[in-house]
């Protein structure tokens, strides 16, 4: 090869390394607006709503650590820009006029919803969200009571930045009582799945932080209920995401404690009527029983004793999704799995899903007694 | 360069005429698998998929047959001896225009994904050009060089991407759709097949890499290619497996590319970069520009077939105007709704119609001018 050629080839090869290198959207970090969180609540106009853009301060920035430290000592953390609009388009150009750099929504982590944000708006919401490219669905929604800006101008000891806490306590399923957690793209799932609703974990602010311990069901975007925390621990069982859900039983004056285990949904079509099935079997721990020696029948009385609470308690909370017409255990989802035929004559499930009879066979066994003979 | 050219000696290994007609058929359909079989088959979209495999199987075969009736030689060379010379030229015609769109299609779509998510502020053009001008590079230097680039950087990308899409069975959610559905309609599952069969239709490639094996790598060459397919087959029935029993079927049909959205919600934790399946997803423009250099490679080598001369410069030439025409083409369909439904409606009839026609033809010319296919035969065993 002659000195010229191979010159010939450096310069090409260093053209075509420079051309797939992407310079062209390079953007130093500096002129960027990392939005870490966003806001939904409804506006006062009809069919209007306001989006909360939050982002980390420059200097919390430089200094930034997911795991620790704490807010409210060295200034402001983060703050908010806000726009209202009929479409997020229109409240993102809002927002970006309030700053001088460029609003970036690839690193978002946290979408907070307001419960009183009507169906249609929630919905487009949702769509806009999906059609920003570099936003890749992964980030945690949640809904709240309050306003869904308070929530996210709320902080907390435990963490810098309010979405951080989200992000560290929903990145661990088994710090929570029932791991609540649900990603964007878990949440379209849902919406976009005939036969199932979705549900939202409920975050409110409490003096050291928040409180996580209920969730929101929706339908079809419209938000229905909220249900209360004894039901959000029986609907987590029911869900099979149950890690440390406790039951006290005064009889024994026993409690137990870490109730979890798979939960198994089938559905049958029996002389026309949809039939579902609902198999929990459980392990839990002994937390304390009033003899400092536990005998073998006080166990398994105390076992007995929770299956049928839980079978109970699991009953009473169907029930409630049925008066409400709201199925986020996914019956009808299961019935078009399995028996798609069937499934297609019960449409609108919404309509069928009140008659379903469903029965719950529940199995706890205690299988950690702590170190007490 | 060509083929026909002076002193030419076919060097192809079996491996890596296997890479390259894998690289060729893979990339193509790999944006939006399995979301057309999903969508018009549902939970029957395996059978789709498997349906799919065994045509592709199929076809192979018989254009393995084919190019066992010479060779040594190109379709574009062959075709004149069996059907005369306008007939052939309509055939290689075919030929051109087919690996032309192909590249079109992929180019768009690939650019498509990266400006959709990577590169927000790049122009399509700028991504266009220059995954064009590296595929052109690759191609220039001729056949092996080809090849063992694409050997190089295919299989570890092609592995690594296997791996981690592997990765990605920690998201599954309902282990029931890993089951096809028991009520399988044949109609839906045939629409299904035909509209995911973007996937496969690249492999006519084939056709012209064939005389460029060397001659004792052919059997070898063959068996490899049809263990690409099996792999290639298997791949595909696993993502869809992960795919559906992640996302559910509904949501699957929703999204725009189902494969980069599931790489995209993968996350290693501990690991430093944090969006592995992202980097995979970048890494793709290796697959990409593999497949874009196989098409204007055998672009070039059925054009320079038809010119006179058969000279290297008339085959670059060919690459250079193929490579303009590929991006011009790319920046000219305004977005992906488009290439989707240009390939639905067209590329996928004119694929299937040419992968099916041509060798039948071919084959049912030689049964019935066997005298002529025997004298090519003995021209070529006697040929130096």
């Amino acid at each position: 090869m002659t000195t010229s050629n191979l010159l010939i080839r450096i310069t090409l090869m260093m053209g075509l390394t420079l051309s797939l290198s992407a310079c062209w959207d390079n953007r130093p970090i500096n002129d960027r607006m990392l939005v870490l969180s966003m806001g939904f609540d409804p506006a006062h106009k009809a069919h209007q709503y306001q989006v909360t853009f939050q982002a980390p301060t420059p200097s919390a920035t430089a200094s930034s650590d997911a795991g620790g430290g704490s807010s409210g000592s060295s200034g402001m953390e983060v703050f908010d820009v806000k726009g209202t609009g009929p479409d997020l388009a229109a409240t993102f150009s809002q927002a970006q006029a309030q700053v001088s750099k460029d609003l970036f929504l690839g690193q978002l982590i946290l979408l907070a919803i307001s419960t009183k944000l009507p169906p249609g708006e929630l919905a487009s919401i949702m769509n806009s969200l999906t059609r920003i490219g570099t936003l890749d669905k992964t980030p945690f929604v949640i809904a709240t009571n309050q306003s869904a800006t308070q929530v996210l101008e709320h902080t907390s000891p435990q963490a810098r930045f309010p979405c951080f806490y989200f992000l560290t306590l929903f990145s661990c399923p088994t710090c929570q009582t029932d791991s609540l957690g649900v990603r964007l793209w878990q949440f379209l799932s849902r919406e976009a799945t005939p036969g199932v609703d979705a549900f939202l974990p409920v975050v409110s602010t409490a003096p050291q932080g928040f409180t996580t311990d209920t969730v929101a069901l929706y339908r079809k975007y419209r938000y229905v209920t909220t249900l209360s925390p004894k039901e959000t621990q029986i609907f987590g069982i029911l869900e099979g995401i149950s890690h440390k859900a406790n039951f006290y039983f005064p009889r024994w004056q026993a409690d137990i404690r870490a109730v979890s285990g798979g939960s198994h949904l089938s559905t049958a079509v029996i002389h026309g009527k949809v039939h579902a099935t609902i198999n929990l079997r459980l392990t839990a721990t002994l937390a304390s029983i009033g003899s400092v020696t536990e005998d073998a029948q006080e166990l398994s009385m105390v076992a007995q004793a929770a299956s049928k609470r839980i079978t109970d308690d699991a009953r009473r909370l169907i029930k409630k999704t049925q008066a409400l017409d709201v199925d986020p255990l996914g019956i009808g989802r299961m019935l078009s799995w399995q028996h798609p035929r069937s499934y297609a004559q019960y449409l609108p499930w919404h309509q069928e899903y009140p008659k379903v009879d469903v029965t719950v066979h529940c199995t706890v066994t205690i299988n950690k007694m702590g170190d007490i003979k | 360069m060509s083929t026909t050219m002076k002193n030419h000696v076919p060097r192809l290994t079996g491996l890596q005429f296997a890479t390259m007609i894998t690289s060729g058929y893979v990339a193509l359909g790999l944006f939006y698998f399995p979301r057309e079989a999903i969508t018009a088959a549902h939970r029957s979209a395996p059978w789709s998929i498997l349906l799919d495999g065994l045509v592709t199987f199929a076809l192979m075969h018989l254009l393995f047959r084919m190019n066992r009736l010479a060779p040594h030689l190109p379709l574009s060379s062959l075709s004149p001896l069996l059907f005369g010379r306008p007939i052939a030229f309509v055939l290689s015609l075919y030929a051109m225009v087919y690996h032309l769109l192909l590249a079109i299609a992929v180019v768009v779509l690939f650019s498509f994904v990266l400006g959709n998510i990577f590169l927000p502020d790049t122009p399509i053009w700028a991504i266009d050009a220059a995954m064009v001008a590296t595929a052109l590079y690759m191609a220039w230097h001729g056949t092996v060089g080809l090849g063992r680039t694409i050997q190089a950087v295919y299989i570890p990308v092609a592995l690594l991407s296997m791996l981690t899409f592997l990765a990605t069975v920690s998201l599954i959610r309902y282990p029931i759709l890993l089951l096809p559905s028991s009520h399988v309609a044949v109609w839906p599952v045939l629409i299904g097949a035909e509209r995911q069969y973007a996937t496969f239709l690249g492999f006519e490639l084939m056709v012209t890499l064939y005389p460029e094996i060397a001659p004792d790598q052919r059997p070898r060459a063959e068996h490899y290619t049809y263990l690409g397919l099996a792999l290639v087959l298997t791949m595909f029935l696993i993502m869809y497996e992960i795919i559906i029993s992640s996302f559910g079927p509904a949501l699957t049909a929703q999204l725009r590319w189902p494969i980069v959205s599931m790489m995209r919600i993968l996350s290693v934790s501990g690991f430093f970069i944090d969006k592995f399946g992202l980097l995979v997803v970048v890494l793709w423009t290796i697959l990409i520009t593999s497949f874009l250099s196989v098409r204007l490679w055998c672009l070039g080598q059925d054009a320079t077939a038809l010119l006179p001369g058969k000279h290297p410069t008339s085959f670059r030439l060919v690459l250079l105007v193929g490579a303009f025409i590929v991006v011009v083409s790319g920046i000219a369909l305004p977005n992906a709704k488009i290439v989707d439904l240009l390939m639905e409606r067209y590329l996928i009839p004119f694929g299937l119609a040419y992968l099916i026609t041509v060798p039948s033809l071919v084959l049912l010319a030689a049964t019935l001018r066997r005298s002529t296919v025997k004298r090519i035969q003995t021209e070529s065993s006697s040929s130096p």
